[in-house]
């Protein structure tokens, strides 16, 4: 296969093929004329169809048809008698000349479609071994860069110029499919069933369109570098997932040792003096009460700390939701058992509208929203007030609210409640680090819901959703 | 303390911890034995025959759960956890393995006291338990399948009925989810865990006098459930 740009330079080249194909026949006349008294005719028709043969092989087809009838001409003038005429009187040896032209014809024939085949041969040897080159220059790639550079490097080789757009996108495919501006061919990367991206294809000389042949190699180099950026693609996101599980698992193994580091000097601690506390007898009273501080103390800072952690969790996504379907009455439960073993003096009123549907939510996380909301509404909340947990269902959400008829929140800080480390009440000797709002809207927030606080009549609330989903089916009593 | 008062192995590599909590044993007029490692504890385990074990799960030679393990084939020792571990599953995977019941630290003394009071009275009561028991004011006959609250009957589907048995028959125990569903409902139906929720919840609206406000079916939240024949004692 050869190129179809006619160069001024081929055109030239031809010429001279032709000039050393009537070279060839004149040398050769030149040789045998001293000879000609001493050899037969037949010998030196072969010197003649030698010279066309060589021609044949060297210059092609069109230059051996010259050398066939000008040695055809040169035998008859100056070996066949009678000499120095041309094609007059010599009926004799009319055979041997034709003969002589038609197999110098055949041959060149022949020889030249053999070295067509050869070439083609060649050419196409040579296509494969680029395609084989770019291929492996492609598999090495590790970048869009990398791919991009093979591709020039393949295409500059036949006289194209090209460039990539990488891009993970189905409708840059079907524009350049259907888009070709003069000059400039499109290509769409096309891997399984994504496309990774366009190469776009022009002549390095601009008059020539991209011939046939050319257009078959470029869709192969597409393809093949179609498979290099989805290779590329896979790679690079598997090494990310890889990083982010490293990372993960660090980040919780940091979050666990120090949960298990921390908590076993304060278990030490409640513990302790918890027993000076509680040895009744055994210590004055002061010293007594002194030690039940400290355990305090100890334990409202095992509140902070898991309160820090929870949070920590909650951002890193190290710990993901354990949601299960529950009655939401579950977890009431276990939040009051909770928050009013604190004091005897804690009662909450609670008000579950009937035949709540099953939650979808993390019932530990849940409980400690619930845990927070009650400890808050307990300590800001007037001796004697009224604490009360409400739940009912509004449209696609079930809404849960925790008021006290005490004290309102204070006017202009209800929407900053929620950050990080803001408390109601500015240098308020209720203690609490200002960490329980901002874990109860992580929480939430995590489950999907939303969470705001508002003061009603003659008393604050804070309201939080959880979605309502749809529940799992329950199959009646005899088939579970 | 003498010879006859119940032995409590503790198990905990921490000796501060230890140390307080075998004086509220010696409190609840216990004799103690400690342990620093799992291979201690077993070693001590057989040679002693403690009536309770309290272990920490983050011991420094081995897993707890190990020691359960190990301890289960030759000992129906009640277990009590404890667990510096925020993560419930550690917990469920201990008492799976055969612990009755977990403190998370920090904890109080007094809560201490009461489990282990708790614990070695159970185990006191050996065995059977016979047929009849009774809580709140529920009383449940498991030989005639009867269950009455304040003497009216009441009816009982049969599931709600295996379930309710197994809570009776193991007072003061934490259950995990997947222990009552593989009873009540068999293996091969632990993910439909929201079973075993809407059963607990029927179960507290016949029995319970405030469902919301559970007295004897109490939910550990994350792990299981806890049947309390008695109202805790304050």
């Amino acid at each position: 296969m050869s190129f179809a740009f006619a160069t001024p330079f081929a055109s030239t080249r031809r010429v001279a093929d032709y000039l050393a194909a009537v070279a060839v026949c004149w040398l050769t006349a030149a040789v045998a004329l001293p000879l000609r008294d001493r050899l037969d005719l037949p010998d030196i028709v072969m010197l003649f169809l030698l010279a066309v043969f060589v021609v044949a092989t060297l210059l092609g087809r069109g230059p051996a048809v010259v050398a066939s009838f000008l040695s055809v001409a040169l035998f008859d003038y100056y070996f066949d008698t009678p000499h120095h005429l041309l094609f007059l009187g010599d009926t004799e040896h009319v055979l041997t000349l034709a003969i002589m032209l038609a197999v110098g014809l055949v041959t060149a024939q022949l020889v030249s479609r053999a070295a067509a085949k050869a070439d083609d041969a060649q050419a196409r040897e040579r296509e494969t071994r680029q395609l084989y080159e770019v291929a492996r220059d492609m598999a090495g790639a590790r970048d869009g860069t990398e791919v991009l550079e093979a591709a020039r490097h393949y295409l500059s080789d036949r006289g194209l110029s090209g460039n990539l757009v990488v891009a993970d996108d189905d409708r840059l495919a079907d524009r350049a499919e259907g888009h070709h501006v003069t000059g400039i061919a499109s290509f769409p990367l096309r891997a399984g069933t994504k496309v990774r991206g366009v190469l776009a294809v022009t002549p390095l000389d601009d008059r020539i369109g991209l011939a046939d042949t050319q257009h078959r190699a470029v869709e192969a180099l597409a393809s093949l570098a179609a498979l290099a950026l989805e290779r590329i693609h896979y790679a690079e996101a598997a090494q990310r997932a890889e990083l982010l599980v490293a990372d993960e698992r660090l980040r919780s193994a940091v979050l666990s040792s120090l949960s298990h580091d921390l908590r076993t000097p304060l278990t030490t601690l409640v513990g302790l003096a918890d027993t000076l506390a509680e040895g009744r007898g055994t210590l004055p009273a002061d010293a007594a009460e002194t030690a039940g501080v400290i355990r305090d103390q100890a334990q409202a800072m095992h509140k902070l700390l898991s309160d820090l952690l929870y949070m920590a969790r909650l951002k890193s996504n190290s710990a993901p939701l354990r949601r299960e379907w529950q009655p939401f009455e579950d977890v009431v439960g276990s939040s009051l058992r909770l928050a009013e073993n604190v004091g005897p003096d804690r009662h909450v009123i609670i008000d579950l509208a009937p035949d709540l549907p099953l939650i979808f939510f993390d019932a530990v996380l849940i409980e400690r929203v619930l845990c927070n909301l009650l400890d808050n509404a307990f300590k800001y909340a007037r001796p004697g007030a009224r604490i009360s947990l409400a739940a009912r269902l509004a449209s696609a959400y079930l809404e849960v609210s925790v008021c006290n008829d005490g004290s309102e929140f204070p006017a202009g800080r209800i929407e900053s409640m929620f950050g990080l480390f803001v408390r109601g009440t500015n240098e308020s000797s209720i203690p609490g680090g200002g960490l329980g709002l901002a874990i109860c809207k992580a929480i939430v927030e995590a489950h999907g819901g939303s969470i705001w606080a508002e003061n009603c009549v003659g008393g604050a609330c804070v309201r939080f959703t959880l979605p309502r989903l749809t529940p799992p089916a329950v199959v009646s009593e005899d088939e579970p | 303390m003498n010879a006859q008062s119940p032995l409590t192995l503790v198990v905990e590599d921490e000796p501060q911890i230890r140390r307080f909590v075998c004086s509220a044993l010696r409190d609840e007029s216990c004799r103690a034995s400690e342990a620093g490692s799992v291979a201690q504890g077993l070693d001590l385990a057989a040679r002693e025959r403690p009536d309770l074990v309290i272990l920490d799960l983050g011991l420094p030679d081995r897993d707890g759960v190990d020691f359960i393990r190990e301890l289960r084939v030759w000992s129906a020792v009640p277990v009590l956890i404890l667990s510096a571990r925020s993560d419930e599953s550690d917990k469920i995977a201990a008492l799976d393995a055969g612990a009755d019941d977990y403190l998370t630290k920090p904890f109080g003394i007094g809560e201490l006291r009461a489990r282990v009071r708790a614990m070695l009275r159970r185990s006191q009561m050996c065995g059977d338990a016979g047929a009849l028991h009774a809580f709140g004011d529920v009383e449940a006959d498991l030989a005639r399948h009867v269950v009455r609250r304040a003497g009216a009957e009441i009816h009982l589907t049969p599931q709600e009925y295996r379930l309710l048995v197994q809570m009776l028959t193991n007072p003061g125990r934490v259950l995990t989810q997947a222990f009552l569903i593989d009873k009540v409902w068999g293996p091969g139906n632990r993910e439909n865990n929201h079973y075993l929720r809407i059963y607990v919840a029927r179960l507290r609206h016949k029995l319970e006098a405030d469902p919301a406000r559970p007295r004897h079916i109490l939910t550990e939240t994350g792990v299981g459930y806890r049947f309390q024949p008695q109202s805790p004692a304050h």
